[in-house]
């Protein structure tokens, strides 16, 4: 591997294991900006950006360690992704953000609001709760009125009126980013693939934290330097996919990869989901942020979500993929809801599936480790 | 000792019965079915001559026929977790087994629900029109703070229109007016008699128990439109008076009035019997409130503006702050000594926040809340005999509140 592409890849690593110390570094260079934290691809950064703040996806640490708090205020039944980042939070592992915006995307984020602001005070709290249905003109219209109240809101908090021209300008910054992360993604087709999973893992969390301006300049770098790579010669290590819901650590993709395995492409709202969709330039910036909203493709949690479907099939028949790897968060209702289906339309083109469930803090990796050993063992 | 019944009761049976006989033979006899989700405004359904089909309703029934395990193992089988709703699991289970306390159920013509009650209803409902591969039509309701917003009444009236016209073009039905005049009618009536059956509770001591009126929801949630919902509620509101009359319960003394929140176990109902032989009974709810409109009827003009803020304004479609609120109103109103909070393992929009609730409610007001786990249809999650400790220790403890009160 190119020393570029080294150092770009461990430079993306160390933003997505410690976020936090890329906000502050930020915040430094950027006296009294504020660096908003995100739950969700649908909250649209370049509305956080053309209000002059930093989006940042909400990350958990690497090993954020058992529940110490959080299941006092929010049942053990919950989404344990974002009682994880709740119980983080309290602990003041997220006080480099001013404030978090959560999304109305499923039952846990959408009561976690009035929890998090009763119990990390300090934090600012927006909400945008757009439509859940995505092809009506009656969600259409509820949706734009949506995101003009949280443009509003936002504008109080950060004391920058969001104008078209800031919209404007903050669309062409995301979709260079999502473009190239689109470019980057491509590699992974090769045999074998030139970046790893976690690899792939770290660059698209990285991209959710940095500024736009440093993410693309890195991107464009590891884009440079992927295209000299001489192919390699296939080693027979299982073709995988995941598929699931938001993945953010890249131990767990590290050791489903030392199972013979190699990690080549991914259905995850942390991942393609976030990046595969740009944002129409040529329509007016609220109009185009919320045609991309409702036209993206969409999580579980929309309706319908045919197109996920598509995307997942496409994915496994594009990167030829052997095997696939279905993985959520415990208690993620949405995308447990679709697995046996997913699960039946890959089956349906000769894929099969595990599935794997894993806590916020991943006490069974053994586990884990057993059951892709043995899942891949099946597919070379 | 098992407390007195209301003799009404047994005018349930057949209800149940003639219901879920109609929904079996609706194939056979051209009657097109909707699966449909509990605030959709069945008065348009039934308008548009659709027979409404609850799977939540039914199951709540398997549940309490005990078909609970076998359905959700069949679920849990197929590959649905665990940790999904038991009432969709045990419905998966149904679809999947073709099983069931009415055995394999008819594929219905469209599915419709709203995500008011829940956000899981989207996701079950968009397996099981994929199931059936049928259309499915879903109406979105935004959280309400406080007061339903004009956008947000608008957003929802537009997405009733769309229903309409996602019925009419899926299995051609359209609304029959002079139909749909009567349903309306049926519609309020029924909401006046169920309000003042539920406001019967201010009485002491209150003339039913938690387990009767769970069990007296079926007419509510299924045949409300119907001239049977109006007389079964006009039956049971008049036993219910004669009761208030001469100052009877079901239970030789009311020691304890408690509010319960969530929905009820099911599988479990005999637990409330459990209560109210120790002279605990339920004054009020926040579970079967949600049927209940009397305080906004049907414009038979104009029902939009209704069926909106029935689906807006629904427990749990609110947040903590307004929970909070709601819960004390509710402890003044119905006189409580205490809460009894069911965690449900099934259902977080009805149980997240309740942690909350509870310490909000006592800071404000001093009234004390125990919270349990339990699941509204698995048993497997409901440690009966745990529960029944802590309950006794709790009803201990209301007895040294008013000891000390006194």
């Amino acid at each position: 591997m190119s020393t570029t592409i080294s150092e770009t890849l461990a430079a993306f690593r160390q933003v997505a294991t410690d976020p936090m110390a890329s906000v502050r570094r930020w915040k430094d260079e950027h006296p009294g900006a504020k660096a908003i934290g995100f739950f969700s691809g649908y909250i649209p950064e370049e509305v956080i950006i053309a209000a002059g703040a930093l989006p940042v996806r909400m990350i958990l640490p690497p090993d954020p360690g058992p529940i110490a708090v959080a299941d006092q205020y929010a049942q053990t039944f919950t989404c344990s992704y974002v009682r994880g980042c709740l119980d983080q939070a309290i602990a003041g592992h997220y006080d480099a953000l001013d404030g978090v915006v959560f999304p109305k995307t499923c039952e846990t984020l959408t009561f976690m609001r009035e929890v998090w602001h009763r119990h990390v005070p300090r934090q600012w709290v927006g909400f945008l709760q757009a439509a859940a249905v995505t092809n009506t003109a009656a969600a259409h219209k509820f949706s734009r009125v949506q995101l003009d109240l949280f443009i509003a809101d936002l504008e109080a908090f950060t004391g920058q009126p969001v104008s078209d021209e800031r919209l404007a300008a903050a669309i062409l910054a995301c979709n260079a980013v999502r473009g190239l992360l689109r470019e980057v993604n491509q590699s992974r087709r090769a045999d074998p693939p030139p970046l790893g999973g976690a690899d792939a893992l770290a660059i698209a969390l990285a991209a959710q934290v940095l500024a736009k301006d440093e993410a693309s300049d890195k991107l464009r770098a590891l884009r440079e330097a992927l295209g000299d790579v001489a192919p390699g010669r296939p080693d027979g290590r299982a073709r995988i996919m995941l598929s699931g819901s938001n993945v953010d650590n890249l131990g767990l993709l590290e050791a489903i990869e030392a199972q013979n395995a190699r990690i080549v492409a991914d259905d995850l709202s942390t991942t393609t989901r976030h990046y595969w969709d740009d944002v129409a330039t040529d329509l007016a910036p609220r109009e185009a942020l919320v045609a991309r909203y409702l036209g993206r493709i969409p999580d579980s949690s929309r309706h319908p979500t045919d197109r996920r479907i598509d995307h997942v099939l496409a994915l496994a028949r594009d990167y030829a993929v052997q095997g696939a790897i279905f993985i959520t968060r415990k208690y993620c209702e949405t995308h447990l809801y679709e697995y046996p289906y997913v699960r039946d339309r890959l089956a349906a083109i000769g894929v099969p599936t595990l599935f794997l469930e894993t806590e916020h803090h991943f006490t069974s990796l053994g586990q884990i480790m057993t059951r892709v050993g043995a899942f891949v063992e099946v597919l070379v | 000792m098992a407390p007195k019944r209301l003799t009404c009761t047994t005018n349930l049976k057949p209800l149940i019965d003639n219901y879920y006989r109609e929904v079996l033979e609706a194939p056979q006899n051209g009657v097109k079915t909707v699966w449909v989700t509990a605030s959709i405004p069945l008065e348009v359904l039934r308008g548009m001559r659709l027979l409404p089909f609850w799977p939540e309703s039914y199951a709540a029934l398997a549940a309490s026929r005990k078909f609970g395990p076998d359905l959700i193992d069949a679920a849990e089988g197929y590959g649905y977790s665990s940790d999904l709703c038991a009432y969709a699991k045990i419905t998966f289970g149904s679809l999947h087994s073709g099983k069931g306390p009415l055995g394999a159920l008819p594929r219905p013509d469209i599915v419709i629900a709203a995500n008011n009650q829940c956000m899981t209803v989207q996701s079950w409902w968009r397996e099981m029109a994929r199931f059936h591969d049928v259309p499915c039509f879903i109406i979105d309701n935004p959280r309400v703070d406080g007061d339903p917003t004009p956008e947000q009444q608008t957003y929802v009236i537009d997405q009733l229109k769309e229903m309409i016209d996602f019925i009419e073009l899926s299995v051609g039905s359209k609304l029959d007016e002079d139909h749909y005049q009567e349903v309306i009618a049926h519609s309020n009536a029924f909401q006046v008699l169920y309000g003042r059956i539920l406001d019967a509770r201010k009485a002491s001591p209150i003339p039913y128990t938690g387990g009767d009126l769970f069990t007296h929801l079926f007419p509510a949630v299924t045949l409300g439109g119907t001239p049977e919902a109006v007389s079964h509620y006009r039956l049971m509101l008049e036993e219910v008076e004669e009761r208030i009359a001469r100052r009877e319960g079901p239970v030789p003394e009311e020691k304890y009035r408690l509010l319960w929140d969530n929905i009820p176990m099911w599988y479990r109902l005999g637990f409330f019997d459990y209560l109210a032989d120790r002279g605990a009974l339920f004054a009020t709810d926040t579970y079967t409130d949600a049927w209940r409109h009397d305080n906004f009827l049907i414009d038979p003009k104009d029902p939009f503006p209704a069926y909106a803020d029935r689906l807006l304004t629904v427990y749990t479609n609110r947040g903590v702050a307004w929970r909070t609120r709601r819960i004390v109103e509710l402890v003044d109103e119905y006189k409580i000594d205490g809460l009894l909070i069911h965690s449900n393992h099934s259902c977080k929009y009805n149980s997240l926040g309740q942690v909350d609730i509870n310490e909000a409610v006592r800071e404000r007001i001093g009234v004390p809340a125990l919270l349990f786990d339990a699941d509204q249809a698995d048993g497997r999650f409901f440690n009966e005999e745990q529960t029944r400790s802590r309950v006794e220790a709790f009803l201990e403890m209301l007895d040294q509140r008013k000891i000390k009160a006194t």
